[in-house]
């Protein structure tokens, strides 16, 4: 009997064994799966100018309400005010109605993050950038110059609460550039840093810088001025695709590539011209922390637009230099039906360029700034570009029955301005 | 004709030497002492059968009538000193409760004779024994008090036999010479028996003359006229001998040594329970104050025929004080005594360390102090749920008793009982929450390594097995398991666990007295075991059940059902928390290759070798309860993982029992069980007795910098382990609230959640995703002035964090990262912006007519004039103050187990003498 229970204990114990050997532990919970990024419910303005010229703030698209614009400066916040934006918005403010500080960046607080805000320069030509959030992983700057009697500053803005620790990259016609002036730049909270990049290197035909983050956010945006115009541009978020409208002015037109990456990034170009889609039309590699140049009068003779594939993410813009015309427009890496034209007109009369990268034609209307009234109406065919005048004081939208590139430009006089459309989403 | 034989004519040969003897050697006459109550006719008897016959034999102090023939009475021995005849060389002494064999007398005059001594004493035999000692002479220390060196009923082998010179002799049967009797004026009435031999010893003595004792004459001693070794009027009888013998200039410093060993003896003897002495020592002074006079006297005549110093009476006494060795040898043999019930450590030296026992109980006990070497260098770390206490033990004990629970946005579910305990240690140790923490945690590891051997003993697999278990219970790997997530409070109740199993195991108690007072201690070990571990409240009961089905061994199911009412205080928290049972954030209880292998290698050889039963248990334990902490929530996961560290233990035990053959199941058991120990022995590695290195012991410290009310830090981690105590599941990562005065053990589980928790749910959500500019303005409603974030939680949240413009990033430390909010508000603060400070479990502040927000869980039993506002609330400032009133339910269930606990510990103190069965 005894020997019985014996082997009985024996046995529920080898199985209770078993059981905790073979039994699965209970698996640690994990977290909340992490939200979307939102969309950022600011934007900063690092070119702000209120003493030399004149900058305007030009907003348009999201729901109304109040739209607080803060003007910082050596860590202070100099100017508070607040904006009521009535929906539909559209609208624009010059700065000097609040400072007169020479740099005067914005820090726009959004009272609906699908609001797009650009910025407007007039003074010693005409320029325009559009603000954003700026990014936490590198952005590029293309489209520079530091050839003689042209200026070239890269202008980081940090209008948040931490310092911030950047790391500027240079590229030019002779390759990868370094100074010292370029590592571990930091930008204390509320305030910008100018980094004079045609002091640092001077004598470059061609240059594209770019922002890395090391600690902390900056707004990064570069303006040049040259042969009696201005040009601003905001950093541009790397992309592996991209699409370029082209149009015919005149002024040498260049498609500049670069890359902030360690290798060498292989591309291809899609030339859409009067002929319609040349597929691989170019093909070439943007060397690693390099650019890479080329005259699109090579490639389009009069309108057309293109298209560049590339291995790796690469930044793309469009550069317009010639006598009296300096403006880089930077391509636009997603396509959407609907677009924002913040600062089209603001500065004159301006062009709105509509590329149709697909095989089917689209229908589209060219609205006004608050989306009440349709200023014209066109239908873009599949593989083609085409250009609409945008005469409207504020800031005009686009809204088609498919995916479109829009670019815009402003031609008059005083100089060329231009910049990508900002893709409106609902 | 008559037969002769050779014992005939032997006999008759002695008498005739004896007669001899008696008309030519020295004359003796014997004084019989009456004892009070005893008839002196044996003793008579006795004498009249000496070998050498006495001169005469007279009664002192007896009464007239009954008196034998022959036999003289005298009032007193100073009398019938005085009226002896000068031929009469000696006067034996003698107990009227003595029985002296037949040579006792001749025995003492001869060597008295041959030695040329002044007094000879008899060895003393107990009455009705054979052959047990009572006393062969005895030192004495300065103090007077005697020293014998014999233990309690030591049989006499002949190992005393020697004639020497000693302190004194027992006046139960002494041999004076007659002319220094009649000199020193005879035995001091005044004292009690064993006293008026000591004071008699020294005064012949201090008058040249050598006392020895004699062993070959032997007396027997009914012990009728008291043994000697207590009283107040021995204790004050030694006194006046000392107080009459000594000179002035030794009386100068042994008095006051006397009066302090008096004091520390008292002292000592209250922690053995012996409250009798302080008033034994007031009287014994009292008594000796009241003869002054007469022990003054009584110097006086002593100086009369003094011939020696002091120095000649310290040559037979033993140093130091006899009392305080007594007391003392007696505290550390009950503190020995916890290691072994069958008291081998405190055997005789050398079975003390010939027993296995004691190496294995000394190799335990080295192990604790090596595994938590730390806690002796530093504070205990604050990492999981060992946090550290609040600076307020009165506080931390208001929210045991149902105040507000400050966790998270606070809440009226009670804090963690283990607080309770915490703090009140916290408190007798005069507010330092360190010390507390680290004397809670050296306890209970001492008390687990000892509990556990000592269950394994009662178990009968007791030796070094047994103690080494100990050891592995608490740093084996379910206490690994424990210890890895920081339930340092569990790790508490694991050392008390064994301790209230052991109560319920063992034969039902004798007698309503015994049973009593085991249900003391049942009760008091299992509320113990609760207020750490709320879920073993009823465990020693499941233990008795289990162990009832195994069979044969003894158990006390009345007392383990009854006992669980201990765990009452415990109650209110586990209802609050009851989906922490079942539910929660369940520890990591993987069974990893290596222990999981030895255990079963321990387990089931041990059960093959012989000790089927107790591996039965152990294997039970072990593997039950880890099988078991798959399905079930952490309250139950903690109370499951104790019982199989216990298991772990004695399966160590009952592999490494001692055998007396050891066959292959033997051997293979034994090195399971000292494989498991060894791999067991991994736990003591850190020093910190399993706990993981501190993580935010100082890492909070800037919280509570110019603060000027309470506020909240907003900690987050992407793991639940990195935070202090209990988080919640966030958007990405995992978060908690603690207050500004850092992570606390009150604070460590977060209790029920509310709206405000859904609300900061909310907010935390739209700051991860980076949709908002300020997010420091939508945490002020939440009181949080602090965002911390932890290891990769840390980069996450990086570029969401990087983006705003009201919280300051801060350089802090190197694993943190600390954002500050310049928006933030005081969890108590008025509408025009003034914080109020803590207050107790409340807040205070200046009087206003402001309302007071209060950024808490509301609850309307927050007062005065209290008004709901969103998820939180707002009272009134007129009157300074806020307070909670209080869950009174919860307020009386823990009062109610307090008491119940307080009256186990007095029930089991009071009838602690109970003889245990």
């Amino acid at each position: 009997m005894t020997a019985t229970i014996r082997i009985v204990a024996l046995a529920v114990v080898a199985a209770l064994a078993a059981a905790a050997i073979l039994t699965p532990v209970q698996p640690v919970p994990t977290a909340e799966v992490a939200p979307n990024p939102a969309a950022a419910p600011y934007a900063v303005c690092p070119l702000g100018d209120a003493a030399r010229g004149t900058t305007a703030l030009s907003m348009v698209g999201g729901e109304g309400g109040e739209l607080a614009l803060r003007v910082f400066s050596a860590g202070e916040i100099v100017v508070d005010e607040v904006i009521d934006m009535p929906a539909p918005v559209s609208g624009s403010v010059e700065l000097n109605e609040f400072t007169g500080l020479a740099r005067a960046p914005v820090l726009a607080s959004l009272p609906d993050p699908a609001m797009a805000v650009e910025s407007t320069f007039t003074g010693a030509g005409e320029a325009a950038s559009v603000c954003d959030a700026g990014s936490p992983s590198t952005v590029i700057l293309p489209g520079g110059t530091t050839a003689e009697g042209e200026s070239y500053s890269v202008v980081l803005a940090n209008p948040f609460s931490g310092s911030a620790t950047v790391s500027i990259g240079a590229a030019s016609e002779v390759g990868t550039e370094s100074d010292p002036g370029l590592a571990g730049v930091i930008v204390p909270p509320r305030s910008i840093v100018e980094v004079d990049i045609s002091a640092l290197l001077p004598g470059r035909q061609s240059m594209s810088t770019s922002v890395t983050p090391i600690v902390g956010r900056v707004v990064a945006a570069s303006a040049q001025e040259g042969a009696g115009d201005l040009a601003a541009v905001a950093g541009v978020e790397p992309s592996g695709d991209w699409f370029l409208p082209v149009p015919a002015v005149r002024a040498s037109r260049s498609l500049v590539l670069a890359t902030a990456g360690t290798a060498d990034v292989p591309f291809q170009l899609d030339v859409y011209g009067p002929d319609g889609l040349v597929e691989a039309a170019y093909e070439n590699t943007v060397p690693a922390r390099g650019q890479f140049s080329i005259r699109v009068g090579e490639l389009v003779e009069e309108e057309g637009a293109l298209r560049v594939v590339a291995a790796a993410p690469v930044a793309a813009a469009l550069r317009l230099a010639g006598d009296g015309t300096r403006a880089v427009v930077p391509g636009v890496s997603r396509l959407s039906p609907s677009w924002l034209l913040p600062g089209a007109g603001r500065l004159g009369p301006s062009t709105a360029y509509l590329f149709n990268p697909g095989e089917i034609e689209v229908e589209a209307d060219i609205l006004s700034g608050n989306g009440r009234r349709v200023l014209t109406s066109v239908t873009v065919p599949g593989g083609t570009m085409v250009g609409v005048e945008v005469s409207t004081a504020h800031a005009a939208r686009i809204e088609a029955d498919g995916d479109l590139a829009v670019t815009w430009l402003t031609v008059v006089e005083a100089g060329v301005a231009g910049d990508a459309a900002v893709p409106s989403f609902p | 004709m008559t037969d002769v034989t050779p014992a005939d004519l032997l006999a008759s040969s002695q008498e005739a030497d004896a007669d001899e003897a008696a008309a030519t050697g020295p004359k003796v006459v014997v004084a019989v002492t009456v004892v009070a109550g005893v008839d002196p006719q044996q003793t008579l008897e006795a004498v009249r059968r000496q070998a050498r016959p006495p001169v005469s034999v007279m009664l002192v102090g007896g009464s007239t009538s009954g008196v034998p023939d022959g036999v003289v009475l005298s009032a007193d021995l100073e009398e019938l000193v005085a009226g002896l005849d000068a031929a009469i060389d000696y006067v034996w002494i003698l107990h009227g409760d003595a029985e002296p064999r037949p040579d006792a007398m001749g025995a003492l005059v001869d060597e008295a004779e041959r030695h040329e001594a002044s007094l000879t004493g008899s060895k003393l035999l107990v009455g009705g024994t054979r052959d047990t000692l009572e006393g062969v002479g005895s030192a004495t220390d300065i103090f007077g008090e005697p020293y014998s060196g014999l233990d309690e009923g030591e049989v006499d082998l002949e190992q005393y036999d020697v004639v020497r010179d000693v302190a004194f002799v027992n006046s139960v049967s002494m041999l004076v010479r007659r002319d220094l009797l009649r000199g020193l004026g005879g035995l001091d009435e005044a004292l009690a028996p064993v006293a008026s031999g000591l004071d008699l010893s020294q005064r012949v003595r201090i008058a040249g003359g050598s006392v020895m004792v004699v062993p070959s004459s032997e007396v027997f001693h009914m012990r009728r006229c008291g043994r000697g070794d207590g009283g107040w009027r021995e204790q004050s009888g030694r006194m006046r001998a000392m107080l009459k013998a000594y000179r002035p200039v030794t009386l100068i410093w042994m008095v006051p040594f006397a009066i302090f060993t008096g004091l520390l003896d008292s002292l000592g003897s209250l922690l053995l329970g012996r409250w009798r002495l302080i008033p034994r020592y007031v009287l014994t002074w009292g008594w000796n104050l009241g003869h002054l006079p007469s022990t003054i006297a009584a110097r006086r005549r002593l100086s009369r025929v003094r011939q020696v110093g002091d120095e000649e009476l310290f040559r037979y006494q033993v140093r130091g004080s006899v009392r305080l060795r007594h007391v003392g040898s007696e505290l550390s043999e009950r503190i020995l005594g916890v290691f072994d019930e069958d008291r081998a450590l405190t055997k005789r030296a050398s079975q003390v360390w010939s027993s296995a026992g004691t190496w294995g109980a000394l190799a335990a006990l080295a192990l604790v102090l090596v595994g938590l070497r730390a806690v002796f260098l530093g504070p205990l770390p604050a990492v999981g749920y060992a946090l550290p206490l609040d600076e307020e033990p009165l506080t931390s004990l208001a929210r045991v008793l149902g105040g507000w629970n400050a966790a998270g946005l606070g809440t009226d579910a009670p804090v963690h009982p283990a607080v309770g305990p915490a703090s009140t240690l916290q408190m007798i140790l005069f507010g330092n929450g360190v010390l507390a923490r680290s004397v809670l945690t050296v306890a209970a590891f001492g008390a687990g390594v000892v509990g556990v051997g000592r269950l394994a003993s009662r178990l009968r697999t007791g030796g070094a097995g047994a103690y080494l278990g100990g050891a592995a219970a608490m740093f084996g790997l379910p206490a690994a398991l424990l210890g890895a997530e920081g339930h340092w409070a569990a790790l508490i109740g694991l050392g008390v666990l064994p301790w209230a199993l052991l109560t319920v195991v063992g034969p039902p108690p004798p007698g309503r007295r015994q049973w009593w007072a085991a249900w003391g201690r049942a009760t008091l070990a299992v509320g113990l075991t609760a207020l750490f571990v709320p879920a073993l409240a009823v465990g020693p009961l499941l233990f008795a059940l289990v162990l009832k089905l195994l069979g044969r061994f003894q158990v006390r199911l009345g007392i383990a059902l009854t006992a669980s009412v201990g765990g009452l205080a415990a109650l209110p928290y586990l209802l609050a928390n009851q989906d922490r049972l079942i539910g929660g954030i369940p520890l990591d209880t993987t069974l990893g290759v290596v222990p999981g292998l030895a255990l079963v290698v321990a387990v089931l050889a041990g059960m093959v070798a012989g000790s089927w039963r107790v591996s039965a248990l152990a294997g039970g334990l072990v593997f039950g309860g880890l099988t078991l902490t798959r399905f079930t929530g952490p309250e139950l996961q903690v109370a499951l993982l104790a019982f199989a560290a216990v298991g772990v233990g004695l399966a160590v035990a009952a592999a490494m029992r001692r055998r007396d053959a050891r066959g292959v199941p033997g051997w293979l058991a034994l090195g399971g069980g000292a494989a498991l120990l060894v791999v067991s022995l991994a736990g003591v590695a850190g020093g910190r007795g399993g706990l993981p290195a501190d993580a935010w012991r100082e890492g909070l410290e800037f919280t509570g910098l110019d603060s000027t009310g309470v506020e909240r830090a907003l900690l987050v981690a992407a793991e639940p382990t990195l935070l202090p105590g209990e988080s919640q599941p966030g958007p990405g990562f995992w978060f908690r609230l603690v207050t500004s005065d850092g992570a606390t053990l009150d604070q460590a589980t977060l209790g029920p959640t509310g709206s405000g928790d859904a609300a900061l749910r909310q907010v935390i959500g739209t700051l991860a995703a980076g949709g908002s500019l300020e997010p420091g303005a939508l945490l002020a409603p939440f009181g949080v002035r602090w965002i911390v974030a932890v290891g990769d939680a840390a980069i996450d949240l990086a570029p969401v964090l990087d983006a705003q413009v009201d919280l300051d990033p801060l350089p802090v430390s190197e694993g943190l990262v600390v954002y500050e909010n310049t928006a933030a508000a005081s969890v108590a603060e008025t509408e025009a912006g003034t914080a109020w400070v803590r207050d107790g479990t409340g807040f205070a502040g200046s009087p206003s007519d402001d309302r007071v927000r209060l950024s808490l869980q509301g609850d309307g039993r927050w007062q005065p004039d209290w008004q709901a506002d969103d998820w939180a609330g707002t009272v009134s400032g007129a009157e300074g103050v806020t307070g909670f009133s209080g869950a009174n339910g919860t307020r009386l269930i823990v009062a109610a187990g307090a008491v119940i606990l307080l009256a186990a510990a007095v029930v089991a103190g009071w009838l602690r003498r109970a003889p245990r069965p």
